[in-house]
């Protein structure tokens, strides 16, 4: 409906680009973001923004929706060339954004959520604006529950909710960017999306698809522009090009290739069980355990697949003791922790690696150096004092050591990016070699050659006989690293299995919610 | 005791609602837009004094009142533009607040401690106030009384059905969201402090210039900080303030008319009972902590500045 339809057809380079970039260059304190970025988009074209988690795809589509100002370069916008101000601006020309942290607001419904963009202008009218997402719905083929809280969404609703609201905007949609949509969705749910894109574009829409995953690439998408170190290292027609080409564009130099992995034996002691564990959430979007079970052995790498938000958290919090369970909920070496408190369970040694890289895995405004010692003062005390010096060494040869890029030690962690605080935070943990270890996205926004190193540190521990939990909605990842995997949906975990017999399209189906196929699979563990 | 006395002690508890929820009603418009103003007692302050010399000046008690929402909305200008444009921090700036407006009020009113003036007239509304019982509890008073009721169902209205309220509580959650969805953060959050502080001015207004038509320093004598307890208490929902502030000013004329009775009872201990009533209410209301959550606003506090 609000698709311009004039200009039909896929990258055709004599039609008028609908949006071009030329020389593009944006620095933040430390690091070269973008450099002489440029780019051109067509009606009706999907043009696919390649490129490894800090490459610089999400400056670059923040700066094209007017999040961001560029330091040089200029925008071209069919043909003018124009300054965008900010979103609101963007919105006005005709562009929708669905960015990788969804901009939903939790508390309101999905209905109120689209009025906030939606007639601006006019009389506020909740009915017909329900009405208005009715007939979307059924044009689109985008289901939503129009009254629904958007805290009571799935992830894949969500995204349906952003879509939708970028397709009703007031001016009509020339121009959508998709930042990493599908990381957060269900191989079905893929699909799903990925038929709804392509029938967009039929209509004439521009789509900017920004991943990583060279598959989805390929198969959606018309044109790509490889990104690297913030730099265009290619562009291609993708019919032209194949994954390993693509592969190889995107990274550079191979990664080195991962250990190979001893098998474990299935006997191996049991170092930490979970049995009928039940809990409440204390968030009002969160998720609620229930009646989760599983066993995690010495030597092997035990794999927790789920889409984000499934209650993985919850299980976090009770597993290290950020809340307390039932005693017996939860054993360590046979003996009962449920009760024990995070400091208590360390001495066990329980190590993890919370999600949350800024506020619990590390303190934003302390220094590297403090942060190191946050969990190893240990280390550093002598006679009751903290020894700053050697805190200090330490902190440098954890940075050295994990390619950590920083502006110094001594500078507060919020000012590294997202992917060298989690090598720093991984670094921190993995050196001190736990006996257990939980891992919730191990290799959240760091490069190809760096997620080696991380996957490679987390073997290198399996082998030394201790137990790993990872917990990741990469379910590629875990595939590679995992003995075992299981998946957790709705608060729920499913029976474990070896991974060389799960199947990919059954787990997928599993994550997607439907558990139905769970008792019948038995108790494998 | 009598009908007439319950009755005049239920009017009584409708005044001394009044400056509560003028001010309560204020600051939770403010709070849900993720400003926390702790300001509210000095602004209160300002306003009172302000809307006394006002009304002393002209001799006209309606406009000590506009004087006060105006004094008031200054001072909520001046909270927004330290904390919204300077990003200083909001919980400090409420306070210096507080501590600048008491001053203020002191100075500028020093030569008029003692004055007196004509208080605000009452105003019985027609045909209400002569209805038995409710005539005389509700509708036999003066103008910011009736202003103070409506306040709390206009709010209610303006948040749950207006596209401005529904901006406003976006804002309130998410102001990134909101950004990036093109709203106007900065001037809704400079609109919600005004207004709140005008409120809070009005409500110093009523102090000064009915309540209590005189001005004396510390008048507002903790009233604010009560208002800012009450949105707290209210669990931020316009509609429940009703309750707190004729809980807490029932508790407080009570405790004047069991005196007046001739109870034996410690006046401290007295003067402590709406305190404690609060304390006892919020642990009571805290027993469902998710449903607190769903309606604080989330950025309650925290500061929103738009990346470069």
């Amino acid at each position: 409906m609000n698709v311009t339809a004039d200009e039909k057809g896929g990258a055709n380079a004599r039609t008028q680009p609908r949006l071009e970039l030329y020389g593009i260059t944006k620095a933040f304190p430390g690091v070269v973001a973008n450099a002489d970025v440029s780019l051109s988009v067509h009606p009706g074209e999907i043009h696919a923004l390649l490129g490894e988690n800090g490459a610089g795809k999400s400056t670059l589509m923040k700066m094209i929706y007017g999040l961001l100002a560029p330091d040089s370069g200029s925008l071209m916008w069919d043909g003018r060339e124009i300054r965008i101000e900010g979103p609101m601006q963007a919105r006005a020309l005709g562009m929708g954004m669905v960015q990788q942290h969804f901009a939903l607001l939790e508390s309101l419904t999905v209905a109120e959520n689209l009025a906030l963009t939606l007639n601006r202008h006019g009389r506020w009218d909740p009915n017909r604006i329900a009405a208005r997402i009715e007939d979307a719905e059924r044009e689109y083929g985008l289901k939503v529950h129009a009254r629904r809280p958007v805290h009571r969404l799935s992830v894949g609703e969500r995204q349906r909710v952003e879509i939708l609201r970028c397709l009703l905007q007031e001016e009509p949609l020339k121009l959508l960017i998709l930042d990493e949509p599908t990381a957060v969705l269900t191989p079905q749910e893929i699909e799903g999306l990925f038929a709804i894109l392509r029938r967009l574009a039929a209509d004439g829409l521009s789509i900017l698809f920004v991943s990583h995953k060279l598959e989805e690439v390929r198969g959606l998408c018309d044109r790509v522009t490889v990104l690297r170190s913030g730099r265009v290292v290619a562009r291609r027609d993708t019919a032209d090009v194949s994954v390993e080409d693509l592969a190889a564009l995107m990274v550079g130099d191979a990664p080195p290739p991962l250990r190979e992995r001893k098998p474990v034996a299935l006997e191996a002691r049991v170092r930490m069980a979970v049995s009928s564990l039940s809990q409440s959430t204390l968030d009002p979007h969160g998720t609620a355990l229930q009646s989760v079970n599983f066993e995690l052995r010495q030597g092997e790498i035990l794999g927790l697949a789920g889409v984000s938000g499934n209650g993985q958290q919850e299980l976090m919090a009770a597993l290290v003791g950020e809340r307390s369970s039932p005693p017996e909920a939860i054993l360590i070496d046979g003996q009962a922790v449920g009760k024990l408190n995070v400091r208590a369970r360390r001495k066990l040694g329980l190590r993890y690696v919370p999600e949350e890289r800024l506020g619990k895995g590390a303190v934003p405004e302390l220094s590297l150096i403090d942060n190191v010692l946050l969990t190893r003062w240990a280390k550093a005390m002598q006679w009751g004092l903290l020894r700053l010096g050697q805190a200090r060494a330490a902190a440098q040869s954890l940075c050295d050591r994990h390619d950590v890029r920083h502006p110094g030690v001594a500078s507060p962690a919020a000012s590294l990016s997202g992917g060298n605080l989690q090598k720093f935070i991984m670094g921190r943990e993995l050196d001190e070699a736990p006996e257990i270890l939980i891992v919730a996205q191990p290799t959240w926004g760091v490069d190809v050659a760096a997620a080696r190193r991380i996957q490679d540190g987390l073997l290198a521990l399996r082998e030394r006989g201790s137990a790993l939990l990872v917990i990741s909605d990469d379910l590629d990842e875990l595939l590679l690293l995992s003995d075992r995997i299981a998946v957790m949906s709705g608060g729920r975990v499913s029976p474990v299995c070896p991974v060389a017999s799960v199947d990919r399209a059954e787990l997928g189906q599993w994550m997607g919610g439907n558990v139905s196929g769970w008792e019948a699979f038995g108790d494998a563990a | 005791m009598n009908n007439a006395v319950w009755i005049s002690l239920l009017a009584g508890v409708v005044v001394a609602a009044t400056p509560l929820l003028l001010a309560a009603a204020g600051e939770l418009v403010c709070e849900r837009a993720g400003l926390l103003n702790l300001g509210v007692e000095g602004m209160m302050a300002v306003g009172a004094v302000c809307g006394f010399i006002a009304a002393f000046t002209s001799g006209n008690a309606y406009l000590g009142l506009l004087a006060g929402l105006v004094a008031g909305l200054l001072c909520g200008l001046l909270f927004a533009w330290l904390t919204v444009q300077l990003m200083a921090d909001q919980v400090a700036t409420g306070l210096a607040l507080t501590i600048l407006g008491h001053g203020l009020s002191g100075f500028i009113g020093h030569g008029y401690a003692g004055d007196s003036i004509t208080g605000l007239p009452a105003l019985p509304l027609p045909g209400l106030s002569d209805l038995p019982v409710l005539g005389p509890i509700l509708f036999q008073h003066t103008l910011p009384v009736y202003v103070a009721l409506a306040l709390v169902f206009g709010v209610h209205w303006f948040l749950s059905r207006t596209r401005a309220g529904l901006t406003l509580r976006s804002v309130g959650e998410d102001p990134k969201v909101s950004y990036s969805l093109g709203l106007r953060v900065n001037a809704t959050r400079y609109a919600a402090a005004a207004f709140g502080g005008a409120m809070a001015g009005f409500a110093g207004a009523f102090l000064s210039t009915s309540y209590t038509p005189m001005w004396a320093e510390g008048m507002v004598a903790g009233q604010g900080w009560i208002a800012v307890g009450l949105v707290v208490f209210a669990t931020w929902r316009p509609l429940r303030l009703l309750v707190g502030a004729w809980l807490f000013a029932g508790v407080g004329i009570g405790q004047l008319f069991s005196q007046a009775a001739g109870l034996d009872l410690n006046t401290y201990l007295l003067s402590a009972l709406p305190y404690l009533a609060v304390v006892v209410a919020l642990v009571l209301i805290s027993r469902d902590p998710l449903r607190i959550r769903l309606n604080t606003p989330a950025s309650l506090g925290r500061p929103f500045r738009a990346e470069t």
